[in-house]
């Protein structure tokens, strides 16, 4: 087991009181799997990831990363959750910052991390190319800009950035929702290519059933702050039991042939 | 004679990289109170499409080509004449309701500046009328959420309202671009429910523009399939999607069957929808098909009707797979 | 092109270099870029220039009209300067103040706004209260103490107007920091174990230079009104020093007997306060990011 969550419960300050954003939530992630997360607006979702990546302080619970509580205070302890854990954001172009070159985003996670872990200056140069071409990409797009490249493009550096320091631990908050559908399948295909290379543990957070589909085995139905439903995807999928999942699942548009 | 009827419609763009060509040389037609799909991805030109025929197109566009609704040229009227089409026989609901309404004016009067500014309406009877709409799109309690203002309604209730606003004046013809994506899936399927019912019992043309051929397929009986600003493939629904003849229309329909079942790696388009300022030469799909021929790159395929199958209803493609007549 | 039709432009074009381009295209902006290096060579300049030395009086010239002939080309001033070299040693004070006192209060002020903005909580009403005080000070009571304890000093107008604007600096970078610190690539920093220092200094303050620069330009000229505000009080550069101000100041009052004291002055110091007014505007526009998104 590499992520433990648990009673996790966090709300918002907001103007007519407080908005509890996740309440009492709690799931584990083991070694090598894909738990999904569905939900639509408001359930959650993205607020549950962004705890999980220790971006965000919880009000009571706890996330375990590899056995250990994630801190946020200590540069120490953020070095060390550096190398286990990275998430991959929603928008692909915001998510790189629009004056470094590409070669310079890719660096940054190498160059940051701790001491003993850091490559030599030498290594950094090879290590990029590989990242560049693990994530399917030309040798070339290391010296342009964020801007100049397209969302699926913008994706696959933030992947290979997240895998820089080969964590165990993928976060992926709706990677797939701003890129067509066609550049979608690719990402997903890049996805399930590298999980099993690397041994990635993934939390997908999806609001997009389709996607998770190919991509989970565990899956999560939030509603509200709330776990309505967890299990086994397929199951959940081909037998919803809660009326949420049920209704979603319904309202999913379909081809239809008339 | 159809209601609308586009015909070698071009845009483009100069910039400092040079001309952009957003649209192609595209034709088609719409029958009266008929439904069109337009599905397209990134830099297919599906939303200038429809900005084109709403006259909305920034300032520096250069347009060509022909735009007729019932039989009156579009293209080249002045803004006066536009202003006098727009809200009454043509309307759009955009992707995002909030940017579309005023932030500042009740909902009831936004509806009601419709009906003032094109029924002649008295403010009085606007008001009355607005009421009602609100309450056929599904708005409960419409006497009193008239008063409200956008940001009070959640966001599938502000489409409703949008809905409610374009159809206010039962306009000959309504484009949706993308209507449904910024909301969530629950809310998406009553909200494409409403936007068909409300166009039959008006008997409004309906323009759908999705990036979702599912979404589509439900709703439109005609489906046509745009690509790096040119048509690929276009026909009855039904047909397009049980014969699909464009190997892009082909790949996309594997995509979507694969995301809703099977196992193991999806089967994937290689490549990225084109850079326009950069674009390939001939079909602006060959470099991305996987059944190319050699002068794929050289020379545009037009669009052509489909043979191969039987009973052809005005199914066309323009793919140099298909022969020419 | 290649095979799967992925554009093939050579190398990276980065934000600053569309910027650039998309000034280049601006007139007014361009041609006020090259009138200020003009302005900014010829002060720099203006000892080898000038025929006159600026200080030299000579009481039998004293206010003599400009000619060509007499080699007083801007004619002299009441003790027979010549107003052309004075004009350009002015110049050199004037344009010196608005740059050292801009670039210091850009120093402290973005360093301030930026960690201010990213900080947030405790450190940031802390620091922002701090420059809500300063800011309730009058200045000119400020600069009269300044000069009391430490004299009349040349040095201290740069401090004193650098010690006052910095504060507009810090709250405008601030508000672009707290713009900026919940963008994405801003998380992924965190996340990749940068510390607050290294995400302050190589994301947030990069991504709001653009805005910073603008402000500088407009700071500029605001600064060198000041300065000439302190020369019109008797507070600003002693003589022999002087500057566009203190001339236009003393030329007003001969203005009825011999204009050209305060013409000449007056010409460079309003010509150089549009030419940065222009610029900042053409670098605003360049600068703006939507031009980045879509290339319609």
């Amino acid at each position: 087991m590499v992520l433990k969550v648990a009673n996790l419960h966090v709300s918002y300050q907001r103007s007519g009181g407080s908005f509890v954003a996740l309440e009492d939530v709690g799931f584990e992630l083991i070694r090598g799997q894909t738990l999904a997360v569905v939900g639509e607006s408001g359930s959650g979702k993205s607020t549950l990831a962004y705890a999980c990546a220790g971006l965000l302080a919880p009000e009571r619970g706890s996330v375990e990363l590899l056995g250990r509580p994630l801190a946020r205070r200590r540069a120490k302890d953020l070095k060390w959750q550096a190398q286990h854990l990275q998430m991959v954001f929603q928008d692909p172009l915001s998510s790189l910052n629009p004056r470094q070159t590409i070669a310079r985003s890719l660096a940054e996670p190498l160059l940051s991390a701790a001491r003993d872990a850091r490559p030599a200056a030498g290594e950094i140069s090879k290590r990029l190319a590989s990242l560049i071409a693990q994530v399917g990409l030309r040798p070339d797009i290391a010296n342009r800009y964020p801007h100049e490249l397209s969302g699926g493009q913008c994706q696959r550096v933030a992947i290979a950035r997240a895998l820089a320091n080969r964590p165990e631990v993928l976060i992926c908050d709706e990677p797939v929702s701003a890129l067509d559908i066609s550049v979608q399948a690719q990402v997903i295909n890049l996805l399930l290519d590298l999980q099993q290379k690397l041994e990635l543990s993934i939390l997908f957070i999806a609001h997009d059933l389709g996607v998770v589909r190919r991509i989970a085995s565990q899956l999560i139905v939030m509603h509200e702050g709330r776990i309505v439903e967890r299990g086994p995807a397929r199951q959940i999928l081909s037998e919803p039991q809660h009326p949420y999942t049920q209704n979603l699942l319904a309202s999913e548009a379909r081809l239809d042939f008339g | 004679m159809s209601l609308l009827e586009v015909s070698h419609l071009k845009v483009s763009y100069p910039t400092r990289d040079g001309v952009i060509d957003v649209v192609r040389d595209l034709s088609f037609e719409l029958d009266e109170a008929d439904s069109l799909g337009i599905a397209g991805e990134s830099g297919s030109g599906k939303s200038q499409t429809a900005l084109a025929i709403m006259g909305l197109l920034a300032a520096n566009a250069r347009v060509s080509g022909s735009i007729r609704l019932d039989g009156l040229e579009l293209i080249g009227e002045s803004e006066r004449g536009l202003d006098r089409l727009r809200g009454k026989s043509l309307a759009m609901v955009f992707q995002d309701p909030m940017s579309a309404l005023n932030p500042y004016m009740t909902v009831g009067r936004q509806i009601g500046e419709v009906l003032e500014l094109h029924q002649g309406m008295s403010a009085d009877e606007a008001a009355k009328r607005s009421c009602e709409l609100l309450q056929m799109t599904g708005i409960d309690e419409p006497g009193r959420r008239s008063k409200a203002y956008p940001h009070q309604f959640s966001g599938g209730q502000r489409q409703r309202i949008l809905i409610a606003m374009a159809l206010a004046c039962g306009p000959r013809l309504l484009i949706a671009d993308e209507p449904t994506t910024a909301l969530d899936v629950t809310v998406q399927k009553k909200i494409l429910e409403l936007l068909r019912s409300r166009c039959r019992e008006t008997g409004t043309a309906l323009i759908l523009i999705s990036h979702d051929l599912a979404v589509l397929s439900g709703m439109c009986r005609n489906l046509m399939i745009m690509y790096g600003g040119m048509e690929m493939e276009r026909g009855p629904s039904q047909r397009v999607l049980l014969h699909a003849t464009h190997p892009y229309t082909a790949a996309l329909l594997r995509t979507l069957e694969d995301l809703h079942g099977g196992t193991g790696p999806l089967s994937v388009i290689p490549g990225e929808p084109p850079d326009l300022r950069n674009p390939p030469g001939g079909c602006p799909f060959n470099p991305r098909c996987s059944e190319v021929l050699t002068h794929c790159n050289k020379e545009i395929p037009r669009p052509r009707p489909v043979r191969r199958i039987e009973g052809t209803q005005s199914h066309w493609v323009a793919c140099h797979l298909e022969p020419e007549e | 092109m290649n095979k799967h039709g992925a554009n093939d432009t050579v190398g990276g074009r980065s934000l600053w270099q569309n910027a650039g381009e998309r000034l280049r295209r601006n007139k007014a902006a361009m041609f006020s870029l090259w009138l200020l290096l003009f302005f900014v060579v010829l002060v720099v300049a203006g000892p080898w220039l000038a025929q006159h030395d600026y200080t030299q009086t000579n009481l039998s010239l004293g206010s003599t009209a400009p000619s060509l002939a007499g080699g007083h080309w801007f004619g002299t001033d009441a003790l027979g300067r010549d107003v052309l070299a004075r004009t350009l040693a002015g110049g050199r004070i004037s344009l010196l103040v608005g740059l050292v006192a801009t670039l210091v209060s850009l120093l402290i002020g973005v360093f301030w706004g930026a960690v201010a903005g990213y900080c947030g909580g405790r450190v940031d009403a802390l620091m922002m209260r701090f420059v809500d005080t300063l800011y309730a000070m009058p200045f000119m009571f400020f600069v009269i103490l300044l000069m009391v304890v430490f004299g009349r000093n040349i040095l201290l107008i740069f401090v004193a107007i650098g010690a006052i604007n910095w504060l507009d600096m810090a709250r405008i970078v601030r508000g672009q920091t707290i713009g900026l610190r919940h963008r994405e690539f801003i998380q992924a920093a965190t996340l990749m174990g940068a510390g607050t220092l290294t995400i302050i200094v190589r994301h947030v303050i990069p991504n709001l230079l653009g805005v910073v620069v603008v402000y500088v330009t407009l700071t500029i000229p605001q600064v060198m009104l000041v300065e000439s505000f302190l020369s019109y009080l008797g507070l600003g550069v002693q003589e022999p020093f002087t500057s566009w101000g203190a001339l236009v100041n003393q030329g007003a009052l001969e203005m009825e007997t011999a204009p050209w004291l305060l013409v000449f002055p007056a010409l460079f110091l309003a010509g150089t306060l549009f030419c940065f007014n222009f610029i900042g505007d053409g670098l605003r526009d360049a600068l703006d990011a939507k031009s980045d998104e879509d290339g319609w």
